[in-house]
């Protein structure tokens, strides 16, 4: 090593070619910059709620350090860094696998874990300009990672201070590649920020928000990554009947009073539904899905009416428990599921709870692959679905249903033969009590001549004649809760519109069933998810279709007509932000937006007359936007119009001649052979006052003119009184002195 | 080339948004991830501002040069920009570029307030030579985020004159033998008549000449009465230094500097070695001054362009580039300058080895060349890049 031996090391670092291609970046603004937005990126993903603390701290701090080390070593080869950063990249490529390997079904957080340590790595070797914008891709890839995993609408917060600090670090690069083809230093810019970056910032903002309020959003899923929680791998067996914790159960219900109605829990979460009860569920948000189609969220089914209220039939043994050693189950597996009928289509959804819940899993009808982080569920004859415990908020699980797709055609032809046993369970009544409500029906039904067309002419009449209430009184008589809400009330929640179809269908000999769950709830364009309140809980009605299934019907005014599946209310959604804005900046500035909103909906949607009024509003502001200038221009060039006064009429002569006078009073007399202009300079000096001189000079000025520039008259006004009082003071003092 | 490549390169940061703004999009669609849409419409729409507020930028930008008056082609010349903001608001990164005397000069503002001068200074590393009175300056903008990039074109009056490169002469090339040997005194000769202390010869007076010229003997002896003879004097004068130029546009751009830089250094000696100096360059604007000085000089071959070979019959000096004189029966026609000297400027070199092929002589034509003038008892020089100051043809 010794005698200049530079050793193997040296030798091999001596073979690597001296010329290195791309030139440093040395504009430390631009990696700032970069820095900033690559650290945004990062937060962004590791709040997502999927990463230890330790990862939390050491990937920005390690990012931070990265970009020193890059900056301060852009001029060297860094053979061994690269080196180590090569071993490195395996690493974190082998923990990859090893994760993504043990979760099959959703390997966004492996990919973003994969991601982020990738960032940190490349960080390390930031030489060039062109590394360091690849280093910007990077973030922004991060930042895309992060926004397929929120959930939250604060994540905008890290979307745009993203968008800011990646703004900043274009200009910068706009910059430091200007500097260079100039050949010049690269020097701290001053101004940028609030000059360019910033207003750059709030333009592209604008057009963005345009942009995206006009944008098309489908609502697809990717099938093969259905995102879970952690897998929670229980022991032993479990009760299979829905549990939910708003709602002790202890004893029949139906034989004590009806209890009020959980503000965040709806009463048809239980394994009873009383139709006497009351109350008023909250605005808070319960979960939030992200499914491809509006469709409700199917949790519990209830066959056995009492007339009180329903009930689930068969108990614990009816149920199968299905076991897995992963996450996926497939219902189609379990042994007492009634069976799929007829045409379906696909919908997959993805449920983020966001508070404790029932053990019930929703998911849209027919559910067909769970996807739940659980060694074990169970599922009831009717497809229904219950986790092992009690779902906590932070759970995430997903579903595959085969959402049944006949038409109204085909179920107006199918047949009227029902299965052995169907029509015994699912036309089940109490034997008296609803001699009225048989009678209704059967005068609604007169003249159909198929089960759809009698479903359909009951569904209406409840829609029509009676009005939605949430605020109805207790039950007060011992009878029915159809035939009261029916005859007596003739108003109420959804169970009772439900409740009401399935019985009077029922009645007619048509198998039909209560199923309750959620109503899709409030489509958020920013996450692209479903936000479910718990006053989004819904109650309506499955009727058997012989050859078709269950088909859903609404008799609920106000909600989705039935059936539900029949509307193409299409996966594609567009032109909603303004309206969401507007919904959620409340209602003074509301009307504005969610005009506009209306507007851009209707030329998204290539609506002749809102094309029409868009385009005269935007030529009316072309227009305006043009004039103004053109006025704005002309009354800039315009030169001001110089009011004058005449000369006479301001008295300027005898003015200015009395403070001459006064000026005489104190010894400063105009002496022989002295202009005007010198004899002020000089008073003006004597008297330590420059109001004189000044009072001179327009004197002079006017003494040659007929009229002077009111500007001049008005400083004559001012300055006069100065003038005299300083003189005044003057003499004054001389006179005390002598 | 360089133009496209680097408009190419200058799409490619455009070209990778709008790539990753459609598969972010189309991620989104396949995902549902709300957040996606948002991130895409947000790259697209800086997308869109970028090719907006270029525009705008360099609208409303006047430049003016303030350029040295007088250069040398080769030295590095400082100039100043004045950029001036016409508009209201401040305008950010802009880039001039000053393609001026044969260069292209560039700076950077990186702010200009509205209605205010931003003042840049710039150098043009290599100049060439020239009279320039305009020139273009190119206003350009990728601000905010250098995506795109409008640019716009202002005329700017300047007045400089960039001179040729010259070089140390050593001597100009000796001259050709006297006349006297050979019994001549014509006005080849370097013995003229004029007011030296030396004999001339006796002629009848003139009316003017100096009483002091009569030769009153000879008057006294010879003549009939009333008519009066003179002594002439005489004076060793040199002939004036008369240089041919050939700018042969076929020759190589910079072969052709040479020829002027060669030309300029030897009428730029001979000044100075008190010579009457005259120059012929062909066809040219402005024929060579009538009182040359260094400065009229400089001026001239400042401003000299390719032209028709001049006639080099009676030159001290003709420099050529070594471009082949097309006569019929044959391509290279040597030695046909009558010039006393022959400086040849070997375009060969100046292309450099790779460029072989091209219109100039080869390097046996041009050794032929050189042969045939030397055989014509003149004397031949040739000359490329390469020269060794002060400089002495050989």
């Amino acid at each position: 090593m010794s005698n200049g031996d530079p050793g193997l090391l040296g030798r091999i670092r001596e073979r690597i070619p001296t010329s290195q291609k791309k030139a440093p970046e040395d504009s430390l603004e631009l990696r700032a910059w970069v820095l900033a937005a690559v650290l945004v990126g990062e937060v962004a993903v590791l709040t997502s709620g999927y990463f230890d603390w330790m990862t939390g701290i050491l990937v920005p701090l390690l990012t931070v350090v990265a970009f020193g080390v890059s900056y301060q070593r852009r001029r060297e080869k860094n053979f061994l860094i690269k080196i180590l950063l090569a071993f490195g990249a395996l690493a974190a490529l082998a923990m990859f696998f090893r994760e993504v390997l043990s979760s099959l079904y959703d390997t966004r957080v492996p990919l973003a874990r994969l991601f982020l340590w990738v960032q940190v790595i490349h960080a390390f070797d930031l030489p060039a300009r062109k590394d360091v914008a690849y280093s910007l891709v990077s973030g922004l890839i991060l930042l895309s990672v992060g926004a397929v995993l929120s959930t939250s609408l604060w994540y905008g917060v890290f979307v745009l201070l993203f968008f800011f600090c990646a703004l900043g670090a274009l200009a910068q690069m706009n910059l430091s590649e200007a500097r260079e083809r100039s050949g010049a230093a690269p020097a701290r810019s001053r101004g940028l920020t609030l000059g360019l970056i910033a207003p750059g910032f709030f333009a592209v903002l604008a057009v963005g928000v345009l942009c995206f309020s006009l944008m098309p959003q489908r609502q697809s899923m990717n099938l093969s990554m259905m995102p879970t929680s952690a897998f929670q791998d229980l022991q032993g067996d479990f009760s299979g009947s829905v549990q939910n914790p708003d709602y002790p159960q202890s004893g029949d219900p139906f034989s004590q009073p009806p209890r009020n109605i959980a503000p965040d829990s709806y009463h048809g979460f239980n394994p009873y539904m009383d139709l006497r009860s009351r109350g008023r569920l909250s605005d808070e948000i319960v979960m939030k899905v992200r499914s491809e189609e509006a469709v409700p969220y199917r949790g519990v089914v209830f066959d056995e009416y009492n007339g009180k209220g329903w009930v689930i039939s068969g108990g614990e043994d009816s149920l199968d428990t299905l076991v897995s050693d992963g996450p996926r189950y497939d219902l189609f597996s379990a042994p007492n599921v009634e069976p799929s009928e007829g045409e379906t289509r696909q919908v997959a959804q993805v449920f983020y709870v966001e508070q404790d819940a029932s053990n019930v899993i929703f998911g849209a009808y027919r559910p067909e692959t769970l996807y739940f982080p659980a060694a074990g569920i169970k599922v009831d004859s009717q497809a229904s679905a219950r986790a092992p415990y009690e779902i906590p908020a932070g759970s995430t699980y997903s579903v595959v249903s085969q959402i049944p797709n006949a038409t109204p055609d085909q179920l107006r032809h199918a047949s009227t033969t029902y299965p052995a046993g169907m029509a015994e369970k699912y036309t089940a009544l109490p034997p008296t009590g609803l001699d009225r409500t048989r009678a209704l029906a059967r005068e609604l039904t007169a003249g159909t001549t198929n089960p759809y067309d009698a479903v359909v002419k009951m569904n209406n009449h409840l829609r029509k004649e009676y009005p939605y209430d949430l605020s109805i009184p207790p039950q007060r008589d011992e009878m029915d809760a159809v035939e009261y809400f029916l005859f007596e009330e003739r108003r109420g929640y959804c169970e009772q519109f439900a409740s009401s179809l399935a019985v009077m269908a029922r009645s007619q000999g048509i198998p039909a069933r209560v199923a309750t769950g959620y109503v899709p709830g409030e489509y958020n364009p920013f996450t692209g998810l479903y936000e479910v309140k718990a006053s989004s809980a819904h109650a309506w009605v499955e009727v058997y279709f012989p050859g078709y299934g269950w088909s859903t019907f609404d008799p609920t005014p106000g909600f989705d007509s039935t059936p539900w599946q029949y509307q193409a209310a299409g996966s594609v959604q567009s032109g909603k932000v303004l309206e969401f804005v507007a919904e959620k900046s409340g209602k003074v500035i509301g009307p504005a937006f969610g005009a506009v909103g209306t507007l851009m909906r209707g030329v998204a949607r290539l609506d002749p007359v809102s094309i029409i009024i868009v385009g005269l509003l935007v030529a009316g502001a072309v227009l305006a936007g043009i004039y103004s200038r053109r006025y704005l221009i002309h009354r800039r060039r315009k030169p001001a119009v110089q009011r004058s006064v005449k000369v006479s009429d301001a008295r300027l002569y005898s003015r200015y001649g009395a403070i001459v006078d006064a000026l005489a009073g104190a010894d400063v007399v105009r002496e022989t052979g002295e202009t005007p202009e010198e004899f002020a300079r000089r008073a003006a000096y004597e008297v330590e006052e420059p109001a004189v001189g000044r009072l001179g000079e327009i004197y002079l000025y006017a003494r040659f003119r007929d009229a002077v520039p009111l500007a001049l008259v008005e400083e004559f006004d001012r300055l006069e009184p100065v003038a005299l009082a300083t003189v005044n003071r003057l003499k004054e003092a001389a006179r005390v002195s002598s | 080339m360089g133009k496209s490549r680097d408009r190419a390169r200058r799409l490619g940061k455009p070209a990778l948004l709008i790539f990753l703004t459609i598969i972010l999009y189309l991620i989104a669609m396949n995902s549902g991830a709300g957040w996606l849409y948002v991130v895409s419409a947000l790259i697209g729409s800086a997308v869109a501002v970028s090719i907006a507020a270029p525009l705008w930028t360099a609208r409303g930008i006047e430049a003016i040069r303030l350029a040295p008056v007088i250069g040398r082609a080769g030295e590095p010349l400082r100039c100043t920009l004045e950029v001036r903001n016409t508009g209201r608001l401040a305008r950010h990164l802009l880039e001039v570029g000053d393609e001026f005397a044969g260069d292209t000069g560039r700076a950077v503002v990186t702010r200009v307030r509205g209605g205010a001068t931003a003042r840049v200074e710039y150098v043009l590393e290599n100049p060439r030579r020239g009279i320039y009175s305009g020139g273009e300056i190119v206003v350009e903008s990728g601000a905010p985020f250098g995506l795109f990039h409008g640019r716009r074109k202002i005329r700017a009056a300047s007045n400089t004159v960039i001179h040729p490169r010259t070089f140390d002469v050593a001597a100009l090339p000796p001259v050709a033998p006297l006349d006297t040997e050979r019994g001549d005194r014509s006005e080849s000769s370097t013995l003229h008549r004029g007011h030296g202390g030396e004999f001339w010869g006796i002629r009848e007076y003139r009316p003017g000449d100096p009483a002091r010229l009569v030769a009153w003997r000879r008057s006294a002896r010879g003549l009939a009465a009333g008519r009066l003879a003179v002594r002439e004097l005489a004076q060793e004068t040199y002939p004036p230094f008369v240089l041919a130029l050939n700018l042969d546009a076929r020759a190589p751009r910079e072969a052709r500097e040479m020829v002027v830089s060669a030309g300029a250094s030897l009428l730029l000696f001979a000044l100075r070695e008190g010579r009457v100096v005259r120059a012929d360059a062909g066809p040219q604007k402005e024929p060579f001054p009538e009182q040359p000085d260094q400065d009229a000089v400089l001026t001239w071959c400042a401003g000299l362009v390719a032209s028709r070979m001049p006639d080099p019959s009676g030159a001290s000096v003709e420099i050529r580039p070594s471009m082949p004189i097309t006569r019929a029966g044959s391509s290279v026609a040597q030695g046909e300058s009558g010039a006393q000297t022959v400086v040849l400027i070997s375009c060969r070199e100046f292309v450099g080895p790779k460029t072989r092929s091209g219109p100039w002589m080869t390097l046996e034509e041009e050794q032929e060349f050189l042969d045939e003038v030397r055989r014509d008892g003149r004397m031949a020089v040739r000359l490329g890049p390469d020269l060794e100051e002060p400089w002495r043809m050989e």
